[in-house]
């Protein structure tokens, strides 16, 4: 009761209310900055805790101070200096002890010791703030007043600390700073109702009330200021942290070479629309694009101007898509697209189809023109897939196909090409076993004179049987091998194999065996050769490789190099398959050509298709100029066979003279002595 | 240095007749004005649905041209024949001359676009100067 009287009778009501609000705008401001050096580790938190306890302290002592002046007495007043300045000094060195006790990972000691300080601080500041105020009267103090006044400020100090230390909602950062202004004002007013002065009779009532207007305003003022640089430095710093927060998100989520979104932006957004097919989620497309051609860019024209055509790449795809779409890059040279919201198949190609038109356009960067293209396999949610995982596999089974399928191109997902996606995927598997373990068979096509029927000789072809998968074709697997880089080594295999096959013989017939492009164009090839030789003891002169156009057709300077070796080795050199390339003629002259096969095509069409009847005339005179050796394929007619032999093929081969057969049915066969196989 | 770059590509506006040619006349305008700003000069020819584009300048912002090119859908099948340096520009004054066969054009000016577009493949540099005598022709004509 006295706290109120006090407070209505004996205060002037505009100091008060100019002390409330210094009050409640220190409190607000303080809390701020006590949540703030709570939250903080190390030696900043020691700097806040002292911007905090200057703000805090000073504001304090200002509504002390401004209440005080409103303090309305009868009699002359006056104020120590140095007292009224080591009341602030205490206000903000406690209440800088104290927060730092709150900070004690210790609950209830930072709870209790923490805020007990903080309240004490303020008690300090107020009853020293009193001995420095002089009054020219006899002054009482009430005790009972006083000790109330230090049990509330402690009390209401702990439940400031405690609620500070408890992370609640944002509403909830009200409380500690109701809790810290009724702190001030419960102790400011119980203290007052403490103290009472009684006038001297006779001693001058002069109090200056234009002069104490002007202190409390001036007072008022700086503490305000005070108040407004604590508040200023919180807030440009939590500008700076919150700018520096999105940035780091930023950087999470984007590519920084491209800027734009990363792997694991995507596979988050992929996800939540997979997550949102469920409930009413609408339709999306998901694309896998990777660019063709790009590492040979890399390579020739260098990183920098690689990363700036991969920064091109991104500003085309952004503009291919719609504006709402995300494009992704999830490596070097692979991008992912996802588009939302789509109403048909038909919206969804049309944005591949941009891709893909816009990817096959000419980069020109840093005066380099470099040409890439890029293959696009699509995938449609919910369709043909409900899982981000399901979806991404899909997508990649559908951009191989369109790699397959000769690249700059898009390909939508059909579930078939899951079985050829698993049938090759085994067979990778089973053929770098096979490698392994040189697990190929070497069948034999004898080769005969076409004038007498006699067995010069025979090819050497590869077999692979798959386990589980049966008997592949070498048109099948080879590509296969080709990608898997095993090419070299298969033909290694079938190289030694057929040459210690063929020395194993009971009559010195010729072999040959197939050379692939690949084979040519490693260095290697003479030197496997000249081993399997030499292992095998065949002399070079039974051996002849059979080497198709399009090997001759890429680095031709490469495969004269190697072509040169090997015929210096003396093994021959057959061109396979003629006819059906470019069947350059300069081919036959610029390479060591030793002999052409005539292509089956021809062949088979004999001799009634009077065109392909020039044809095998012709090639076979040339033959006969150029004084290479003839070989006819795939002769499965007598007719074909008298064909071929009247016009001056040398040697034929085909199903009417066998087909291929077994290493030890052929051996048999040499050694039986059945020489002549047709007349 | 200066360079200069030729390309081809199939018109793949929307609009036909008429429209077509008003708006290739705009796109033209607008092509020059942002090449003024650049430093760029050059000739478009417009004959049976092809374009063949001639732009000189300086490397960097004739790149940053050429890269808008590229990446607007109102043609397609772009081919890139020709990216040189070049000592004096062949077409200085005119920021982007338009040359049509797709309006109402004397014969032979008809006959001298299909000309280009069938030198183009062949000899890029005599398309260039015969891109050139068409344009002095034309200015002397108007």
């Amino acid at each position: 009761m006295r706290v109120v009287t006090c407070l209505l009778q004996e205060h002037d009501l505009w100091f008060v209310l100019l002390s409330v609000l210094m009050c409640g705008v220190g409190a607000a401001v303080s809390t701020t900055l006590f949540q703030r050096t709570l939250n903080e580790q190390g030696s900043s938190r020691l700097l806040w805790c002292f911007l905090s306890a200057v703000t805090a302290g000073a504001s304090t002592w200002a509504t002390h101070f401004i209440a005080m002046l409103g303090y309305r007495t009868h009699v002359a007043v006056s104020f120590d200096g140095g007292l009224t300045l080591v009341s602030a000094l205490v206000a903000i060195g406690g209440i800088g002890a104290g927060l730092l006790i709150a900070t004690s990972p210790r609950r209830r000691l930072a709870s209790v010791a923490g805020g007990g300080t903080i309240g004490l601080a303020i008690a300090a500041m107020h009853y020293i703030g009193m001995f420095a105020y002089h009054v020219d009267g006899i002054v009482t103090w009430r005790p009972a007043y006083v000790l109330a006044s230090l049990l509330l400020v402690c009390g209401l100090g702990v439940l400031l600390v405690d609620s500070l230390r408890r992370r609640r909602r944002w509403e909830d950062r009200l409380v500690p700073g109701v809790l810290l202004a009724a702190a001030i004002v419960v102790l400011h007013f119980t203290g007052m109702a403490a103290f009472s002065v009684t006038p001297i009779a006779g001693a001058p009532a002069s109090a200056n009330a234009q002069a104490l207007s002007g202190l409390a305003i001036a007072i008022a003022v700086v503490g305000l200021l005070l108040l407004g640089m604590g508040i200023s430095t919180y807030l440009v710093e939590a500008g700076a942290r919150s700018f520096s927060r999105k940035q780091l998100a930023h950087i999470a989520m984007h590519d920084s070479l491209t800027d734009l979104a990363n792997r694991h932006h995507f596979s988050t957004t992929l996800d939540e629309q997979c997550a949102a097919l469920g409930r009413n989620g609408r339709p999306f497309a998901l694309l896998m694009v990777d660019l063709d051609r790009f590492k040979p860019v890399n390579d020739t024209l260098g990183h920098p101007t690689g990363d700036a055509v991969l920064r091109l790449v991104a500003k085309r795809l952004q503009l291919a898509v719609r504006k709402s779409d995300l494009v992704a890059r999830i490596g070097g040279d692979e991008f992912a697209i996802i588009a939302f919201d789509l109403s048909s198949l038909a919206q969804a190609e049309a944005i591949a189809g941009r891709v893909v038109e816009i990817l096959s356009r000419p980069f020109l960067v840093g005066g380099n023109m470099a040409e890439l293209g890029g293959s696009v396999g699509m995938v449609l949610a919910p369709g043909q897939g409900l899982t981000g995982e399901e979806l991404v596999q899909h997508a990649d089974i559908a951009l191989y196909a369109a790699k397959r399928a000769g690249k700059n191109r898009y390909c939508v997902f059909e579930p078939e090409m899951m079985e050829a996606m698993q049938r090759r995927r085994h067979l990778e598997v089973e053929l770098r076993r096979a490698c392994m373990r040189e697990d190929f068979t070497v069948v034999y096509q004898p080769i005969v004179d076409s004038q007498n029927g006699t067995v010069t000789g025979a090819e050497a072809l590869l077999r692979w049987t798959c386990p589980g998968r049966g008997e592949v074709s070498p048109a099948e697997f080879i590509p296969i091998a080709e990608d898997l880089g095993l090419v070299s080594r298969i033909g290694a295999s079938v190289l030694r194999q057929a040459c210690e096959e063929a020395a194993s013989w009971s009559a010195p017939l010729d072999i040959s065996v197939n050379v692939s492009p690949v084979q040519l164009l490693d260095p290697r090839l003479p030197q496997v050769v000249a081993q399997a030789l030499a292992e095998s003891g065949l002399s070079p002169e039974r051996l002849e490789l059979e080497i198709t156009e399009t090997a001759l057709f890429g680095d031709d300077e490469a495969a004269l190099r190697t072509l040169t070796l090997l015929r210096e080795l003396g093994v021959r050199i057959s061109l396979d398959d003629f006819g059906t390339g470019y069947s350059s003629l300069s081919y036959l002259h610029r390479f060591p050509i030793t002999r052409i096969k005539i292509d089956q095509s021809f062949v088979r069409r004999l001799p009634e298709d009077p065109g392909s009847a020039s044809i095998v005339r012709a090639i076979a005179q040339l033959g006969e100029s150029l004084e290479l050796q003839i070989t006819a394929e795939g002769i499965e007619t007598s007719e074909q066979l008298s064909f071929v032999a009247l016009h001056g093929c040398n040697h034929a081969q085909g199903y009417l003279i066998s087909r291929p057969i077994k290493a030890g049915e052929f051996a048999e066969f040499i050694r039986t002595g059945a020489a002549s196989l047709a007349a | 240095m200066l360079n200069r770059l030729l390309y081809t590509s199939r018109c793949a506006f929307s609009s036909t007749g008429d429209a077509l040619v008003s708006d290739v006349r705009e796109l033209a305008r607008l092509s020059a004005e942002r090449n003024a700003k650049a430093q760029l000069t050059g000739a478009l020819i417009h004959v049976r649905g092809s374009f063949v584009q001639v732009l000189e300048g300086p490397p960097a912002a004739l790149e940053q041209t050429f890269e808008r090119i590229c990446c607007d859908f109102r043609h397609d099948e772009m081919k890139l024949v020709d990216v040189a340096p070049i000592q004096s520009r062949a077409f200085a004054g005119w920021e982007l001359a338009l040359l049509s066969a797709e309006q109402e054009t004397a014969l032979s000016l008809r006959e001298d676009l299909d000309e280009i577009r069938f030198l183009i493949g062949i000899n890029a540099r005599e398309a260039i100067s015969l891109m050139r005598r068409v344009l002095r022709e034309q200015a002397a004509v108007a």
